[in-house]
């Protein structure tokens, strides 16, 4: 008996260093977030602890508000454009046999560049003075010559996704191609033999073959849109005159240029269970489509 | 046309199309390497051109102006020091929930994969005001605590999923044999886990040297900023100077692109497993 608690207590050794550190840079740092949330706090100074202030305030703070639809808007580029790229571009890759590779390694090629390298490029190529814009010029475009867009309102978001999509598709063109390769060639045939064509051997056999891939990646998408950050602050931090702030660019301002981490923990904690709430929503959802097939 | 023609047509109109799309994928990596050779004031008259002559002084320059040496040296300490780290930690979890009799296994399991769902921005504000406090800001041990938290849960399921299939004889008779957990784990395990502690070891690596976040609020002293952060603070204080913005792209992301060149099927599957499986 003795043995056998000694030799468990030897097991979860193994297990113990990895839990710890995590536990402690992860797991609680988090928690304490929730109190802080309920502080004004500086970061440095005790924190006060002053109740519901910092949630009254963000529900009157246009600026963290109006955000939102940035975000919004961002989910519905990402659910739409890498989506259609991805599947369809895997679509015509996997039936060109062995060259496949040489492309589908290039088109992954973006998504190991660095977010600050792709994000300044991309600045450095939207630039009125050094970029696509002077090119046009110099060759006599001169419609095109006025392309500016990370300084103009209207056009900076979609300019900022531009780049996060040229970076990411290309991640989903080599998950659909991997989920197209788990396709069972049979179903083909049996549907060709039936008489289907290409469109209606896509809707009606190679979708819903790949659907738990496609359920996962809106989820994964859905989720990751609330707290975008990279390529926004990367490329504009938020301009100009806040046409592309985001939450996360809003909270980042607040706790690391203003220090006021108690409410910036406030919006983060909001933030965050909003994601989460989504999330499980949309696992439930999951759940219960998969268990009525 | 017969139905084989017909057939060669369409793979022909694939390819043609698949061409034309990597094409466009590549361009502005292809224009960054390109004019990363052409002079300051060539490259201000038109963006777009091929170099007259070759400058490779650019890297020099760009190199010495964007204190590469020193940012090469924070991003090696950090990227090895974390995927050493996270291989090690990960790797004795993994053998200690699935190989040996241990407390609360199903605790450990469920917690590690509950990590997974924690947002990023659910810990930034606290901890850095922590790490403040025990001044741990700007260090290099700082960051690879920070990334090796942030690494963990996703290479638990990598490497878990990957021990979960390997067979079980082979330890058995090792134990059986007498030996302990530790011989059994450097003799048995380790040689057959070599590709899966490979493959963690480079994405964790890839994962540190791109990281922008938790980089660029932590590390805030010029001298132990990692390349990426530097080509960030560069781009803003080289004004026209574009020939050596582009030659520190290059100087960049070439290690990382290297790599994924050298050994992108080990990179591909290990970033692609399960990180969107949700």
């Amino acid at each position: 008996m003795k043995y056998r608690i000694k030799r468990k207590i030897k097991g979860t050794c193994f297990i113990l260093p990895a839990f710890l550190l995590h536990l402690t840079v992860i797991v609680l740092p988090a928690l304490s977030m929730i109190y802080y949330a309920f502080t004004k706090w500086n970061g440095l100074n005790a924190p006060e602890f002053i109740g519901l202030d910092n949630f009254r305030r963000m529900l009157q703070d246009y600026d963290f508000l109006f955000a939102m639809k940035n975000n919004l808007i961002w989910m519905t580029i990402f659910l739409v454009v890498p989506f259609i790229m991805g599947l369809g571009m895997a679509l015509v890759f996997t039936k060109i046999g062995k060259i496949q590779m040489v492309f589908r390694t290039l088109c992954f090629l973006p998504y190991v560049v660095s977010a600050t390298v792709s994000g300044k490029i991309f600045a450095v190529f939207y630039s009125p003075y050094s970029g696509i814009g002077s090119f046009f010029e110099r060759i006599g475009v001169s419609a095109l010559a006025d392309f500016a867009p990370l300084g103009n309102e209207k056009q900076a978001l979609y300019a900022a996704a531009f780049v996060d999509n040229w970076h990411w598709w290309g991640f989903v063109l080599v998950l659909m191609m991997s989920a197209l390769h788990q396709v069972d060639t049979s179903l083909y045939e049996a549907a060709k033999t039936e008489g289907a064509n290409g469109w209606q051997m896509l809707v009606h056999v190679t979708i819903p073959q790949i659907k738990p891939t496609i359920i996962a990646y809106f989820v994964f998408v859905i989720v990751a849109a609330f707290t975008t950050f990279d390529y926004v602050w990367i490329m504009t931090q938020g301009g100009p005159a806040g046409s592309t702030e985001v939450f996360a660019t809003r909270i980042y301002k607040t706790t690391f240029i203003n220090y006021d981490a108690g409410y910036g923990a406030a919006m983060s904690l909001s933030v965050c269970l909003l994601a989460l709430t989504v999330y499980f929503i949309l696992r439930i959802i999951q759940r219960k489509g998969a268990r009525e097939e | 046309m017969t139905q084989e023609k017909r057939r060669k047509l369409g793979v022909w109109v694939r390819v043609m199309i698949a061409a034309a799309v990597t094409m466009l994928q590549i361009i502005p990596l292809v224009v960054v390497v390109i004019n990363s050779l052409r002079g300051n004031d060539e490259i201000a008259k038109i963006m777009i051109a091929l170099p007259r002559k070759l400058h490779f002084g650019n890297y020099l320059t760009a190199w010495e102006r964007g204190g590469y040496a020193h940012a090469y040296a924070s991003s090696l300490i950090i990227g090895f020091g974390t995927s050493v780290s996270v291989a090690v930690l990960v790797g004795f979890a993994v053998y200690g929930l699935l190989k040996t009799d241990c407390f609360g296994k199903n605790f450990f399991y469920t917690y590690f994969v509950a990590g997974l769902a924690i947002p990023t921005f659910a810990v930034i504000v606290p901890l850095f005001f922590f790490f403040y406090k025990i001044n741990l800001i700007n260090t290099y041990f700082g960051m690879i605590l920070i990334y090796i938290g942030t690494n963990v849960s996703f290479n638990f399921m990598f490497m878990y999923a990957f021990f979960e299939g390997m067979p079980k004889e082979l330890d058995e008779a090792a134990r059986i044999d007498g030996a302990s957990e530790l011989q059994n784990m450097v003799h048995i395990v380790i040689p057959l886990a070599k590709p899966i502690i490979t493959s963690v070891m480079l994405i964790v690596f890839v994962n540190t040297w791109n990281e922008f976040l938790f980089s660029n609020t932590f590390l805030q002293k010029e001298e132990v900023r990692t390349v990426s952060l530097r080509f960030f603070s560069f781009v803003g204080k080289s004004g026209a100077d574009y020939g050596y913005v582009y030659a520190a792209a290059v100087i960049s992301i070439l290690p990382i692109v290297v790599i994924y060149f050298l050994m992108q099927d080990l990179f591909v599957e290990g970033m692609t497993s399960g990180s969107v499986k949700g």
